[in-house]
């Protein structure tokens, strides 16, 4: 029965974070209408230019930072990328007028599917294309790969298989050799494969007879992922690809023009996605082995005006150094091989490869004509689209612009304004979703409240059929809504769909419904939880969002302190002790975990990152290889000593903590230990292979006798009691019943429960997490007893508050159960919330794309697989979230006595659900704040650096607990509650 | 067993309430003289507030420590005003500068603080007290004020204080906190031990009382806890600015949270006098209703 009732419960309220994110989402992030218009070529106009090369190589070496070729160095230099790959730079002094090497910018996100879309059409990639970047999708746009096919030339491709999802039909079929692109693990597969059909091509031209040729490397990208670029692997592969260079500048033929590029760069740890301006720089080397495509002094030549040639300075290097647009390659290119420039480009001609002579500054400006020209059509067929209205603003300036463009400078200027203008504009947001969805979001906290307040104010009795009532009201309500919103969507268009509509009016007419009922109650206000306020607030200052990691500490310990104040006044010692004594215990714990940190990019140069051994080397700190595993093994001893206080350390308990969880956790820890010892090749190269299948096994063999053998044990005997019976004494009497671990009987199996969770979670943790997550067990253990202890002093000060004398004090103590006590938001459910995102933060995540432990989607397999590679990483990143979300159940369980029978189960069951409605609203108003937070901000500078990843984090930390608080009450304690009721009705009907 | 020590508590707490009862008519003799403490309380404030602004510049004027002090740097692109670089040119020569004065000044606080408590308990000046019995009660109350401080160190590195630089930044601030919030009463009250006579435990639950339950009843009472917690909330309020990114000097670690833990040393006596002068108007008034107060035996 109550589990019905808490399914309607939470469903009600799931249901309206789903519509409030699914709304505010859909306003949200950026959508930018591609146009399938192709550019081609009328008789009466010039289209492109004589071409210079009959064909070209593209190479692409996924995340080649501008820094692994260029001439000069950042310090401190890096043995292990700099000065590796040399050849660009040496062919570049040698022949300055044949040989260039530019700082390509590339726009974040710096992901390959986006990069590949942007370096083949020229356009500008949208913030929604970064979740499909495992999906891939087709490029219904113009590109260089289309005009190419137009022309009848043929296309060959190797490498990534990116490419395929993007060009699926492009490539001559005998000329294509995909290779799998998100088997990170694997670092030459894809290289040998480019190399083994690249060369071929090249020497057997005669033969195959292609025009262009695009070879995508990912073996850098790669290493960067699991190594980091400062490690000797990287200095092999740079060498490698360093030695494919050499030998393809040898072999091409003198009609060939050879391009080498990274897609995107990479931060100081390896890996990329956001806009760090480490991730953005790319190098971009073009070559051209006979012909001349610029002259020699073209610093002092007179023909191209300085501001066509703007440098950068890339971190730590001396001077800046020539940088251009990676979008930039699709009209050069273009041109160079006399192909109209695609149609939606953005990109502007690289000037210095169109001065040929001193005596013929026309065909630059020829070039910039065609360009300037291509980009306004562009303009003006967009602002004829469906979206034109997008333009309205910013159209004046640009027409304005190019009307005055008649040099080549003047085109120039012109399509790099028309490239900020977009940059700005799709940025495209809908307000009116937003706001509906802000509402929902609203609306979903206010009822949370309501539930809260209302559930402590009903009986154990009364709040079934209270939830009945107001469901039935919610079911009525929906319905209407639902044909209204049906009606109001075919009156015509209103600037959001008719299906938005209708589910915004359902979401709204279930809150009223719910608000209504129970009627807004304010008396609960003067316990303002002012730390949920400060956190929700902080979202609206990036710096506070940089550093919310430290702040959360902060707010931790701000939520424990007051408990010692508690505790120095309680009236008892031991209760004085056991309160200081787990404060401190927790607030060390906290103090602890928070040492463990992998830095934002913007908390340079304040943090250092200890979770792993250093900020450029993806291996654990020697420190935590050694503290690991008796960290791991002493763990179930710490367990067991909490269930020893209440004797509850019984039965299942002590069998699952000393063999099945000790066995598993170390399983964990030996998993990422070969890890490490796979990935820092110890022992050579032929035992890594040897690692990789016994990680595989072991953690195949945790994981599944967690989530079968162990779970399926615990279903059948969830229970940590023993019976003992006496015999009746001489003197008389009957048979005593003795039940050892009672005074815990509901938190003790529920505590099992969510260690078979906590397993899986353990064993897909790095090293490093998984010190931090034990630390985070003992915290959330001690603050139960925290929690419990208070509760007695409460309620011992409130009895002799009461009482008319200390005998009568006792006396009421013994007739009310101290279960009496309901849980308490600020005081109580704030810190087990905390602790999450604190553990979070702690086992090496952040608010950031590239935080991403993308090692951990190969735990089980050493390729990417569909379904678990996917889970793997989400379970790493939010598993803290659903972990303490089910854990807070303890919160209402926790030295909870189970009878008088039928009443205390209920008792605990609604206690329960108010916790689980607490913790995820604790999350949800994080998600507000986030959420207005990246709407109000939304054309700030750092709204996708900063606002909108953490509006994300947030969205999908309200998803993963409300899972977790579901799978909780739903699963683990209707089991715990069913069963004790079994047990104990019995002997109350015996009694 | 473990309600002995509750039936233990009520005497106890019946006692301190009664004596505190007298001192509640602020008129009395045995309450707080609130003329002399407004003017003294303003002397205090206006001491503060000079230690704050004035007293590290004393840096300035001592020449080996001005080679401390690097030169202003004018290179940020947004200066702050010079009157302020002294004060955030090197923070621990600061922070040292704030503790000295606030050891002066809260040295001198606490004195009149014991007077006014002897005063509002009617306690003669005994002057049987040795020098000796005189010299330990300074010397308790200073060792005491520097457990304290040790306990606040521990405390502030929980917080997320620095755990392996920035010692002596930490340190000097937890002296300066436990200087403003425990010497006064440690030096009136004396320190709390864990000893069963009557004296001890009544001390004992007074400072429980006071600074775990956070529950003064007279003026005195007020006068001593008001700053404390003015202090402890200042300190926690001023460590939010520091992860702002404005890159202005005065973010340094422990700056902003020493200044705002004496800022909130000020506003708590401020708020303590309010609430006294407000608490003795009502009671004149009351008094002048209400029957006679009869309990004048027990001072």
């Amino acid at each position: 029965m109550a589990r019905y009732v808490t399914t309607i419960i939470l469903v009600i309220l799931f249901s309206l974070h789903g519509i409030g994110l699914w709304l505010f989402t859909r306003g949200f992030l950026l959508t930018r209408l591609s146009l399938s218009e192709i550019s081609g070529c009328h008789p009466l106009s010039q289209c492109t230019m004589e071409p210079t090369h009959k064909r070209a190589i593209v190479l692409i070496i996924d995340a080649l930072r501008f820094d692994f070729v260029s001439p000069t160095y950042p310090s401190p230099k890096s043995p292990h990328h700099h000065g590796v790959l040399t050849l660009p730079g040496e062919l570049t002094e040698k022949f300055p007028d044949r040989s260039f090497i530019f700082n390509a910018y590339s726009d974040p996100p710096t992901t390959t599917l986006q990069r590949i879309k942007g370096i083949t059409t020229g356009s500008l990639p949208t913030f929604v294309d970064l979740g499909s970047n495992f999906a891939g999708s087709e490029i219904d746009e113009d590109s260089i790969i289309r005009q190419l096919r137009n022309q009848g030339k043929k296309v060959a491709f190797m490498g990534d298989d990116t490419w395929m999802s993007v060009f699926p039909t492009s490539f001559h079929p005998n000329m294509t050799f995909p290779y799998d692109s998100f088997n990170v693990e694997d670092l030459h597969t894809v290289d040998e494969g480019v190399i083994r059909h690249l060369f071929p091509l090249v020497t057997q031209r005669a033969a195959y007879q292609w025009d262009f040729i695009v070879g995508h490397f990912l073996g850098v990208d790669h290493v960067g992922h699991r190594l980091g670029p400062s490690h000797e692997a990287m200095h092999a592969k740079l060498k490698q690809m360093d030695s494919v260079l050499r030998s393809l500048v040898d072999k091409i033929d003198d009609d060939t023009l050879l391009v080498v590029m990274g897609d995107h760069g990479m931060d100081l740890r390896g890996d990329h996605g956001g806009d760090g301006v480490h991730e953005t720089s790319s190098a971009l080397w073009i070559y051209s082995k006979s012909s001349a495509l610029s002259i020699p002094t073209l610093e002092s030549s007179p023909s191209i005006p300085s501001s066509l040639l703007s440098k950068t300075s890339f971190p730590g290097m001396p001077n800046p150094h020539r940088s251009v647009q990676q979008i930039d390659i699709v009209p050069t290119l273009a041109l160079l091989l006399g192909l109209p420039i695609p149609f939606n480009n953005l990109g502007t001609v690289i000037p210095e490869l169109f001065i040929r002579t001193d005596e013929a500054p026309d065909l630059l400006a020829t070039a910039l004509r065609l360009n300037g020209e291509q980009v306004h059509r562009y303009l003006e067929a967009y602002r004829a689209s469906a979206s034109g209205a997008e333009l309205d603003g910013a159209w004046e300036g640009l027409e304005q612009t190019f009307a005055e463009a008649s040099t080549g400078a003047g085109h120039a200027l012109f399509v790099r304004h028309a490239l900020i203008v977009c940059r700005h504009l799709w940025a495209q947001f809908n307000s009116i979703l937003m706001i509906l969805g802000l509402s929902v979001i609203v609306a979903s906290l206010v009822v949370a409240w309501q539930f809260f307040k209302k559930l402590e104010q009903l009986q154990e009795s009364e709040w079934e059929s209270w939830t009945f009532v107001i469901s039935r009201r919610a079911l009525i309500a929906m319905s209407f809504a639902a044909s209204l919103g049906f009606g109001l969507g075919t009156l015509g268009p209103i600037g959001i769909s008719a299906l938005e509509l209708t589910v915004w009016l359902i979401a709204a007419a279930v809150s009223l419904a719910v608000i209504d009922f129970t009627r807004p109650s304010f008396d609960s206000l003067p316990s303002l939880p002012l730390i949920l306020i400060l956190h929700s607030i902080s979202f609206f200052s990036n710096s506070f969002t940089f550093w919310e990691d430290r702040i959360v500490l902060y707010l931790a310990l701000s939520a424990i302190a007051p408990n010692l104040l508690t505790g120095i006044s309680a009236p008892t010692p031991r209760l004085r002790y056991r309160v200081i004594g787990f404060s401190l215990l927790c607030a060390l714990c906290v103090r602890l975990m928070a040492l463990s940190t992998v830095c934002r990019e913007e908390q340079q140069p304040y943090c250092r990152v200890t979770f792993y051994a250093s900020s450029s080397l993806a291996a654990p700190p020697l420190l935590i290889l050694i503290l690991v595993l008796p960290v791991t093994l002493t763990l179930p001893n710490t367990v067991r000593r909490f269930l020893q206080i209440s004797k509850s350390d019984q039965e299942l308990a002590p069998v699952f903590l000393e063999y099945f969880f000790r066995a598993v956790w170390v399983a964990g820890s030996i998993c990422w230990m070969l890890e490490w010892a796979e990935t820092s090749l110890i022992g050579g190269e032929q035992y890594a292979s040897v690692f990789r299948q016994c990680r595989s096994a072991i953690s195949w063999a945790a994981m599944v006798s967690v989530s079968f053998g162990g779970l399926s044990i615990w279903w059948i005997f969830p229970l940590c009691l023993k019976v003992q019976r006496q015999p009746p004494t001489e003197t008389g009497g009957t048979t005593q019943v003795q039940i050892i671990g009672f005074a815990n009987t509901f938190g003790s199996p529920y505590l099992i429960f969510i260690l078979l969770f906590f397993s899986l979670l353990y064993v897909d943790t790095q090293l490093t997490g998984q010190v931090t997550l034990s630390l985070g067990l003992i915290a959330f253990l001690s603050w139960l007893e925290i929690v419990d202890s208070v509760r007695d002093i409460k309620s011992l000060n409130a009895a002799v508050a009461k009482a008319t004398s200390p005998g009568n004090a006792i006396e009421s103590l013994n007739t009310s159960p101290g279960s009496e006590s309901t849980p308490q938001f600020s005081s109580e459910l704030i810190f087990p919330s905390l602790l999450a995102l604190h553990t979070f933060f702690a086992t090496g995540h952040q608010s950031t794309f590239p935080s991403i432990q993308w090692k951990t989607a190969f735990l089980l397999t050493s390729s990417k697989t569909a379904f678990v590679s996917p889970i793997l990483v989400i379970l790493n990143t939010f598993g803290p979230h659903i972990f303490f979300a089910m854990a807070s159940a303890l919160i209402a369980s926790w030295n909870v006595v189970p009878l008088p029978d039928p009443s205390q189960s209920r008792s605990v069951s609604k206690n329960a659900l108010r916790v689980g409605v607490g913790v995820s609203a604790y999350f949800v108003s994080l998600l507000l704040g986030s959420a207005l937070a990246a709407a109000f901000l939304r054309r700030h500078l750092m709204v996708w650096k900063v606002f909108a990843p953490r509006f994300m984090a947030a969205a999908a930390g309200v998803i993963a607990v409300d899972v977790g608080v579901a799978i909780g009450l739903l699963v683990g304690l209707s089991r715990v509650v069913t069963v004790v009721g079994r047990v104990f009705g019995q002997i109350g009907s015996r009694r | 067993m473990s309600f002995n020590r509750k039936k233990n508590r009520h005497p106890t707490a019946q006692k301190t309430s009664s004596t505190s009862k007298p001192t509640s008519r602020g008129l009395e003799p045995t309450g707080l003289p609130l003329l002399q403490y407004s003017s003294l309380l303003g002397t205090c404030t206006l001491l503060m507030g000079f230690n704050i602004l004035f007293l590290p510049r004393t840096s300035l004027v001592i020449s080996p420590l001005t080679s401390l002090l690097p030169p202003p740097s004018s290179s940020l692109d947004k200066p702050q005003h010079p009157f302020l670089d002294p004060l955030t040119a090197n923070p621990i020569l600061t922070t040292a500068w704030w503790t000295i004065g606030a050891v002066i000044i809260c040295g001198w606080w606490a004195g009149w603080m014991k007077h006014w408590y002897k005063f509002s308990r009617a306690i003669k000046d005994d002057v049987s007290l040795t020098p000796e019995i005189k010299l330990r009660a300074h010397t308790d109350a200073w060792l005491s004020t520097i457990a304290v401080s040790v306990a606040l160190y521990v405390l502030l590195i929980l917080f997320g204080a620095p755990i392996i630089s920035h010692h002596a930044q930490t340190y000097l601030l937890a002296l300066l906190v436990a200087l403003l919030t425990v010497l006064a009463p440690l030096y009136a009250l004396g320190r709390p031990n864990f000893e069963s006579d009557p004296d001890s435990m009544i001390r004992r639950l007074t400072w429980f009382r006071l600074f775990a339950e956070l529950s003064p009843r007279n003026h005195w009472e007020r006068a001593a806890v008001y700053p404390a917690v003015g202090s402890v909330l200042g300190c926690w309020v001023s460590a939010i600015p520091i992860a702002l990114d404005w890159d202005r000097p005065w973010q340094a670690w422990p700056l902003t949270c020493a200044v705002g833990a004496m800022t909130g040393f000020m506003f708590g006596g401020l708020a303590s006098l309010a609430t006294n002068v407000v608490v003795s108007l009502a009671n004149e008034e009351m008094g002048q209703t209400a029957a006679p107060p009869v309990e004048k035996k027990r001072s």
